[in-house]
C-alpha cells in the first residue's frame, strides 16, 4: 500500500479517526496493528523479516544492557558487550544484505539501520533498553516511516512513544499534518511525476546534447521531490497522529558546499552514517588523511546501501570525492574568491556556490539514474557530442512527453518549490508564516492546494502513480 | 458556551474549505467537460422538466433514442411515452435511470432494449475507463440523490472514483491545451448550449441532428459514402453474451419492476443485416436472451427477426449508418412498434406470425442480395505481396473488403476505383485480389482520395451496391 495509493487515501483517515476515538491506553496497540497491516499489505512474507529483526534487536539490546550489571571485570564486560554487538551487527547486516540483493524486501534497508542504531545507542549507554516489546515493535514498524524512512532514532520516536504525550488530540497537529501531507503529495504527484515523463523518455531514447542536460537537471529535482515528497507525507502523517517524525530534508539544493548538501539531504541516513560509522572510524579526530579516508568509506558505504551496481559505488565515490577535494582545495578556493573579490558581492558569491554545488551533485545523479555505469558514461559523452543549443527554442525540447505549456507550468511549480525551500533555508517555515494569516485565507489556500494536487497531479488513467524512487532501496 | 463558539469556528472553516473545493470543481468542469455534443444532456433536461406523468419508459442505447419517436407512440397508444435512452447505455445505467424515472413518475410500462454490445461489454468493461464515458455523461446530468450516489459508487472500480466524482479529471489529457479549453468555452457560450438545445453538426458544419421531443433524437443523415459500409469492427457474440455484471443489473431491473408493479418488456431495435452478419452468431444471443425471458417470464421481442412484410426498414435511405435508423426509418419503426404493442395489449393476433424463429432462418428466407460491405485496413502483406521484400511493404496499404451477402460467394462481382480529390475527377483502378466474397485492395501509401468499392451479384438485375472510404 503506497502512500499515494487509493487504498492509503481511504486507510489513513480511518486510522486517524479510530486513533483518536479509542481509549488512550489502546492507541499504541492500534498503531502497531495498523502499521503491521500497512506493511504486510505489500507482501505478507515481509512481516517475518520485520518481526525477526524486531525480536533479535529487542533481545540483543536487553542482553547488552544486562551485561552492564553482570558481576565480571570491566575488561571482560566490554569484550562481552562488543561480542554481542558484533553478533547483532552480523545478524542485522546479513539480513539487510539478503533482503537487498537476494529477495527484495521493501523497507528493510530503513528499519534494519534503525534497529541497529537503537542497539548502538543502548551499547553506548545513551539510551536505556526498551522493556516493552510492543512499544519497540511499533518504533520499528511505525507505518509512516517503515517503508522509506526517515530512519528514526531512539532519542526521537522511541522516546515519544515512551512519553505517551502524543496520544492527546490537538487540532493544530491535524491541521499542520494535513498541510504537510498536501505539500508532500504536491511535490510527488505534481512535480516529480511530471518530470519523470520527460526524464524517462530521454533516458530511454538518449538523444544526448541539451536534451540530456535538461533531463539531468530535471532528474536532480525529480529525485528531490520524490523522496522529500515521501518524507514530508511521512512527517505530516506522523504529525496528524501526534508524533514529531524526523525531518529528512532541509532545502538541500541551496547548500553552499557538497558537505552542507549532505547535511541537508536525507538527513536521517547521513546522520546515521555519521554517528554509527564515521565517528566510530575516528571521524576527523585522527588527522587529515584518516578524515578523508573516513569520508570516502562513509560515501562508498552509502553507495553500497543504495544498490549493488557499480553505478551506485561510483555515485557514492563521487560524492565522497567532492568533499575530500573541497576540503583539500579550501585554500585555493579562498584565494580565488579573494582574487575575484567575491567577498564584496556576498549574495552573488552565495548563488555561485549553490550553483556549483548543484552542478556537482547533479552530475553524480547521472550515475544514480542510469541503468548502469556504462550507460551513464554514454549519456555524459552524448551531452557533449550532440550539443546543440537551438533545441531550446526550436520546439524540439517538447517532444519527450511534455508540451510547451506543460513545460512552462512545470517551471512555475519548480519556482514555487524554490521559494518554499528558500524560506525553509532561512528558517522561515511556511506553516508558521501561514499562522499569521486570516483563517479564511489559510483555509482557502489549503483547499486550493488540495485541488492543485487533484487537478495537476500525474496519476495515470486508472490512478496508477509511479512508485517512489526510494522504495527500490 | 466555549464549545459552541469552538464548534461554530470549526464549522465556518469547514464551510469555507468545502465551498472553495466546490467552486474549483465547478469551474474546472465548465472549462474542461465537453458535453456540447452530448445528447444525454438534452434528454435528462427534458426528463427533469417533464410535467406530465410518464406512463411508458424506453431504456437502451443510441439505437433507442434514434429509432423510437415517443410522439408517434403517444398518438398510437394514447399514453405519455418517454425515451430515456443514452449512448451505449449499459444495464447499470438503465437500472439507475429506471429508479430515477420511477421516483418522479408513476410508471406503468418499461421497454428495455437489450442491445448485445451493451450486454456483452456490460460492467465488465468498467475496469477500462475507455468504456465508462457514456455512463459518466448521464451521471453529469443527474440531479443529486441517493440513487445518483449509488450509481456513482457502483459504476466503476474504486480507482476511477476520482474521475466519477470530478468530471474534469476525465479530460486530463487536455489540461495543457488552451485551444481545447477555448473551444469548449466558446461552445458553452452559445444559446444552443445554454438553452439545452441540441444541434449536432457534421464535419462540414451542416446540422444533421436536432433536439426531438420526449428524449427522441431525430437524425437526418443518410449513409455518406454509398451504401451501409465501412469499417465495422467485428464483435463476435460469444456463448456468454450477457456478462455477470450486466446480468446482475438485468435481474435488478426485473426485481425492481416486479416490486413496483411496472410491466417490463424486452425489445431489440432493428439493426442492419450488415451489422448483425458482421458480428457473428447472432442466434446465440437470441437463444440466451430467450431462455432468460422464459425463465423470468418477460415478454421479449427482437425486431431484427421481424419479417419484411410486417416491418421493412431494409432500404439504405432509412439508415444513418449500419446501426441507427434516421428520422425516416424511425418514423416507420416507431409506428410499427406502437401498432405491435397495441395489438399485443388488446390481444389481437395481427402480428402473430411476424417473427422468424431464428436469424439464420430470416437470412435464408430473404432473396439473394448484398447487404453491404465491410472495408478495413489489413496487414496481410504476405498474402497480397508474396514476391515483395518486407522492407518494401511499408510503401503499400492494403484494405480487406468483405461483401456481406446471403448469396453464394462465387456469385459476387467486385470492382474498385480511387477517385482523386483533385478538382478534375481523376480515376484510378488499384490492384485487386478477389477470393469469393472477400477482396484485397492494394494501394500505394501515397494514394489519396476516396476508395470506392462496387459489388454486384452476377446474373441479376439487382443494382450494384457501392461504398467508399477516405484514404
Amino acid at each position: 500500500m503506497a502512500v499515494t495509493s487509493f487504498t492509503f487515501l481511504c486507510f489513513f483517515p480511518v486510522v486517524v479517526l479510530a486513533y483518536y476515538c479509542i481509549p488512550k491506553r489502546f492507541r499504541r496497540l492500534w498503531l502497531l496493528a495498523v502499521s503491521y497491516y500497512f506493511y504486510l499489505s505489500w507482501d505478507i512474507r515481509y512481516g517475518f523479516v520485520l518481526l525477526g529483526i524486531t525480536a533479535v534487536t529487542y533481545c540483543g539490546a536487553l542482553g547488552i544492557a544486562k551485561l552492564d550489571r553482570y558481576p565480571v571485570e570491566d575488561k571482560v564486560r566490554i569484550r562481552l558487550k562488543k561480542g554481542c554487538l558484533f553478533l547483532l551487527a552480523a545478524v542485522v547486516f546479513s539480513t539487510l544484505f539478503g533482503c537487498k540483493y537476494f529477495m527484495f524486501v521493501i523497507g528493510a534497508s530503513f528499519y534494519t539501520l534503525q534497529s541497529f542504531g537503537y542497539v548502538m545507542d543502548v551499547y553506548r549507554g545513551t539510551t536505556k533498553p526498551e522493556p516493552d516489546f510492543l512499544r519497540y515493535a511499533l518504533f520499528l514498524s511505525f507505518f509512516p516511516t517503515v517503508v522509506s524512512g526517515p530512519i528514526e532514532r531512539s532519542a526521537t520516536l522511541l522516546r515519544q512513544l515512551q512519553n505517551g504525550e502524543q496520544t492527546a488530540f490537538r487540532e493544530d497537529n491535524i491541521k499542520q499534518g494535513f498541510c504537510m501531507m498536501l505539500w508532500g503529495y504536491f511535490m510527488k504527484l505534481v512535480i516529480a511525476e511530471r518530470i519523470a515523463i520527460y526524464v524517462n523518455a530521454v533516458y530511454d531514447q538518449n538523444p544526448g546534447g541539451v536534451y540530456a542536460i535538461v533531463a539531468t537537471i530535471l532528474y536532480g529535482i525529480q529525485i528531490y521531490c520524490d523522496f522529500a515528497g515521501y518524507s514530508t507525507i511521512a512527517v505530516g502523517a506522523g504529525r496528524m497522529l501526534g508524533f514529531a517524525v524526523t525531518e529528512n530534508f532541509a532545502a538541500p539544493y541551496l547548500a553552499a558546499t557538497v558537505s552542507e548538501f549532505w547535511r541537508r539531504w536525507h538527513m536521517s541516513l547521513t546522520g546515521w552514517f555519521r554517528d554509527y560509522l564515521y565517528i566510530p572510524l575516528g571521524g576527523n579526530r585522527k588527522g587529515r588523511i584518516r578524515k578523508y579516508a573516513n569520508i570516502m568509506i562513509v560515501f562508498l558505504a552509502s553507495g553500497i546501501w543504495h544498490g549493488n551496481g557499480w553505478k551506485y559505488l561510483i555515485w557514492g565515490g563521487l560524492n565522497g570525492f567532492y568533499q575530500v577535494a573541497g576540503d583539500a582545495l579550501m585554500p585555493v578556493r579562498m584565494r580565488i574568491s579573494r582574487v575575484l573579490r567575491l567577498e564584496r558581492a556576498k549574495k552573488l558569491h552565495r548563488v555561485l556556490q549553490a550553483a556549483v554545488t548543484f552542478v556537482l551533485v547533479d552530475f553524480a545523479w547521472i550515475f544514480f539514474r542510469a541503468d548502469s555505469a556504462g550507460s551513464a558514461l554514454r549519456m555524459i559523452r552524448s551531452m557533449v557530442s550532440a550539443f546543440d543549443l537551438t533545441v531550446l527554442w526550436d520546439g524540439s525540447l517538447y517532444r519527450f512527453g511534455i508540451g510547451a505549456v506543460e513545460f512552462g507550468f512545470l517551471l512555475l511549480t519548480i519556482l514555487l518549490l524554490a521559494i518554499v525551500d528558500l524560506l525553509h533555508y532561512r528558517k522561515r517555515y511556511l506553516l508558521h508564516i501561514m499562522k499569521e494569516w486570516h483563517w479564511a485565507v489559510r483555509t482557502c489556500l489549503c483547499a486550493c492546494m488540495l485541488m492543485a494536487v487533484v487537478i495537476f497531479g500525474v496519476y495515470g488513467e486508472n490512478y496508477d502513480v509511479g512508485s517512489f524512487i526510494y522504495f527500490a532501496f | 458556551m466555549m464549545w459552541v463558539r469552538s464548534f461554530i469556528s470549526r464549522f465556518k472553516k469547514l464551510l469555507v474549505f468545502g465551498i472553495t473545493v466546490i467552486v474549483i470543481i465547478k469551474g474546472m468542469n465548465y472549462l474542461f467537460v465537453d458535453d456540447t455534443d452530448e445528447f444525454a444532456r438534452t434528454m435528462m433536461r427534458d426528463f427533469y422538466e417533464e410535467e406530465e406523468n410518464i406512463d411508458r419508459l424506453y431504456l437502451g442505447s443510441s439505437h433507442v433514442f434514434c429509432d423510437i419517436d415517443p410522439a408517434v407512440l403517444d398518438d398510437i397508444n394514447g399514453d405519455h411515452n418517454f425515451n430515456m435512452a443514452s449512448g451505449n447505455q449499459q444495464l447499470i445505467t438503465s437500472y439507475h435511470l429506471l429508479v430515477e424515472a420511477d421516483r418522479k413518475h408513476d410508471l406503468d410500462k418499461v421497454y428495455l432494449d437489450l442491445y448485445y454490445v451493451c450486454t456483452v461489454m456490460g460492467q465488465g468493461n468498467l475496469h477500462d475507463p475507455q468504456q465508462i464515458p457514456n455512463s459518466w455523461n448521464v451521471i453529469n446530468q443527474m440531479k443529486p440523490s441517493v440513487n445518483k450516489l449509488s450509481y456513482m459508487l457502483h459504476l466503476s472500480d474504486p480507482e476511477y472514483y476520482y474521475m466519477t466524482f470530478m468530471a474534469f479529471k476525465r479530460y486530463s489529457k487536455e489540461l495543457f491545451h488552451p485551444d481545447y479549453v477555448a473551444g469548449v468555452v466558446r461552445a458553452k457560450q452559445t444559446d444552443v448550449w445554454k438553452k439545452y438545445e441540441y444541434a449536432y453538426t457534421d464535419e462540414q458544419g451542416e446540422s444533421v441532428s436536432t433536439r426531438g421531443t420526449g428524449g427522441y433524437r431525430p437524425d437526418y443523415r443518410t449513409p455518406e459514402y454509398g451504401d451501409l459500409s465501412v469499417g465495422i469492427e467485428e464483435r463476435p457474440i460469444d456463448e456468454d453474451p450477457i456478462v455477470p455484471e450486466s446480468m446482475e443489473y438485468l435481474i435488478k431491473i426485473i426485481e425492481y419492476c416486479k416490486e413496483h408493479d411496472i410491466e417490463l418488456t424486452w425489445i431489440v431495435c432493428p439493426m442492419s443485416e450488415l451489422k448483425l452478419l458482421c458480428n457473428g452468431a447472432y442466434d446465440n444471443y437470441i437463444d440466451q436472451v430467450s431462455k432468460l425471458a422464459a425463465q423470468y417470464q418477460i415478454p421479449y421481442y427482437d425486431f431484427n427477426l421481424c419479417k419484411r412484410e410486417f416491418l421493412d426498414v431494409s432500404p439504405d435511405h432509412y439508415w444513418t449508418d449500419e446501426g441507427h435508423l434516421n428520422t425516416y426509418g424511425a418514423e416507420v419503426y416507431s409506428r410499427f412498434l406502437g401498432d405491435f404493442i397495441k395489438a399485443r395489449e388488446s390481444g389481437e393476433d395481427t402480428y402473430q406470425d411476424c417473427f422468424y424463429s431464428s436469424y439464420e432462418e430470416k437470412i435464408r428466407d430473404l432473396r439473394e442480395e448484398i447487404f453491404g460491405m465491410e472495408i478495413l485496413p489489413s496487414q496481410e502483406y504476405e498474402r497480397c505481396l508474396p514476391n515483395m521484400r518486407k522492407e518494401q511493404w511499408r510503401e503499400y496499404q492494403i484494405y480487406r473488403v468483405r461483401i456481406v451477402t446471403n448469396a453464394p460467394a462465387e456469385a459476387v462481382d467486385i470492382s474498385v476505383k480511387v477517385e482523386k480529390d483533385t478538382g478534375a475527377p481523376e480515376i484510378k483502378e488499384p490492384e485487386l485480389i478477389q477470393e469469393g466474397s472477400v477482396a484485397y485492395v492494394i494501394l500505394s501509401v501515397h494514394e489519396k482520395g476516396t476508395l470506392c468499392v462496387e459489388a454486384k451479384l452476377k446474373d441479376t438485375m439487382e443494382a450494384a451496391k457501392w461504398a467508399g472510404i477516405h484514404l
